[in-house]
């Protein structure tokens, strides 16, 4: 099964889609305008997009960037009665 | 004390840098060696007075600091890290993928129609000599230079020569002295023997057929030098009119392809035939060192604009230069190149 990537449409208009990290399926969509999102190979996200619980924990759009893989999107189970706690 | 140019120490930016004018950091840069001696001599131009009126007579009375310059080229034996770096830096746009010291990047040509920059990625080259002590002899950082052109060589015979890249480098101007940079070690370089290659063209499986005597390809941006500078585009010392103007864009012009290649001819060749039908067809060519170091580069549609039955080394060979044709759906040319580095040509975290 191969890769799959994030690329951003041309002009930036559009949502990013993910396709197969194929050349076959890459090379048409990069020469007609479709791109690499920001850190390869990771999706990317505005801060509005942040789950509230993330967000809440302080983790930004950016912070995701910087290193995707070291985060833990998966709540814990304190926190999240922390944050209900908190929007109680 | 003579200095041997063999003492230079030289790396330069694998990631692209974040602005043109905004050199690349120690961590962003890799060492290699090359195997031509050139440096990548910042050139001051200057303008004299002598035609001005006023002065009297019709002789120069001052020299005036106009812009800088930089040209040079890279030769080395093609391996797949500088094949990787050479493509994605020299036709511009990548996408990279892979994972685990595995890096896949895939690269094609940006096309401004198509919402691409019209700007090619930069990156920085630095040369040292002597660092380190009381008798520094060079230390500088070239900032803001492209790739103007890349042209692989393969050639028949044993030996690194027969498979070599030559890198034609243009910059913005703009230099740093002392560079400020630590030079990491040398980094290993997979290197991409000739005797690796596998090419098909036009339908023909030049390798099965014992047939290719030697082969080039490259491509060629024609970077728009002058339109590097334009109102605002900065000089050698910001805010210093006094120090020379220095380009504030490398945008791409009438870009060219190339492709040649030398086989024996005989009975069945077809490329006489293909040239009289102006048949056309991909040109691919792979080059390997394990399942993760290659390069494979694929032209979408080629014709061949001449074909000459000649000699080579005693037997008859057949000389063709290839017409690289823009494809309906891939363009001109796109290369997949596999190497262990990451981030080349990507943008700084």
């Amino acid at each position: 099964m191969p890769d799959r990537v994030l690329l951003k449409p041309p002009f930036g208009q559009g949502e990013p889609q993910e396709f197969d990290a194929t050349p076959d399926v890459l090379v048409p969509l990069m020469v007609s305008g479709w791109s690499q999102c920001e850190a390869a190979g990771r999706p990317i996200c505005t801060d509005d997009e942040i789950p509230g619980v993330a967000a809440s924990l302080g983790i930004t759009a950016d912070s995701l960037r910087t290193d995707l893989a070291a985060v833990d999107f998966t709540p814990q189970k304190e926190q999240t009665e922390e944050v209900n706690e908190n929007v109680r | 004390m003579s200095v041997r140019m063999q003492e230079v120490v030289a790396a330069f930016g694998f990631r692209k840098q974040t602005a043109i004018g905004t050199a690349a950091i120690a961590a962003d840069c890799w060492r290699l060696s090359k195997i031509n001696a050139a440096l990548a001599n910042p050139k001051l131009i200057t303008e004299s007075d002598a035609a001005e009126y006023g002065k009297g007579h019709e002789f120069a009375t001052a020299l005036i600091k106009s812009y800088w310059d930089v040209g040079f080229t890279i030769e080395k034996y093609l391996s797949a890290e500088m094949a990787a770096w050479a493509l994605s830096f020299g036709m511009g746009k990548v996408v990279k993928t892979g994972s685990g010291g595995n890096w896949i990047y895939t690269i094609t040509t940006p096309f401004g129609s198509a919402g691409d920059s019209v700007e090619l990625p930069t990156f920085s080259w630095v040369e040292q000599i002597r660092i380190g002590g009381a008798t520094v002899v060079l230390d500088r950082v070239i900032v803001g230079v492209a790739v103007e052109s890349w042209m692989i060589s393969l050639g028949s015979g044993p030996g690194r020569a027969n498979s070599k890249i030559a890198i034609e480098c243009v910059g913005s101007g703009k230099y740093v002295s002392p560079s400020s940079i630590t030079i990491p070690a040398a980094s290993a370089e997979k290197l991409l023997p000739a005797a690796s290659a596998a090419v098909t063209i036009i339908g023909v499986d030049y390798i099965a057929a014992k047939d290719l005597i030697s082969l080039e390809m490259g491509w060629k941006n024609n970077i728009r030098m002058d339109s590097g500078f334009y109102p605002g585009s900065g000089f050698q010392t910001a805010g210093d009119g006094s120090t020379g103007a220095i380009r504030g864009r490398m945008e791409y012009g009438d870009r060219v392809g190339t492709l040649r290649f030398v086989a024996r001819y005989k009975y069945g060749s077809a490329e006489l035939t293909k040239l009289l039908a102006l048949t056309t067809g991909t040109a691919v060519v792979t080059l390997t060192y394990d399942a993760n170091a290659t390069v494979t580069v694929t032209w979408q549609q080629v014709g061949f604009a001449v074909a000459e039955i000649g000699e080579t080394d005693g037997w008859v060979s057949v000389s063709v230069d290839c017409t690289p044709q823009y494809h309906a759906t891939n363009a001109v040319v796109s290369a997949v190149a596999k190497c262990n580095t990451d981030n080349i040509c990507q943008a700084p975290t």
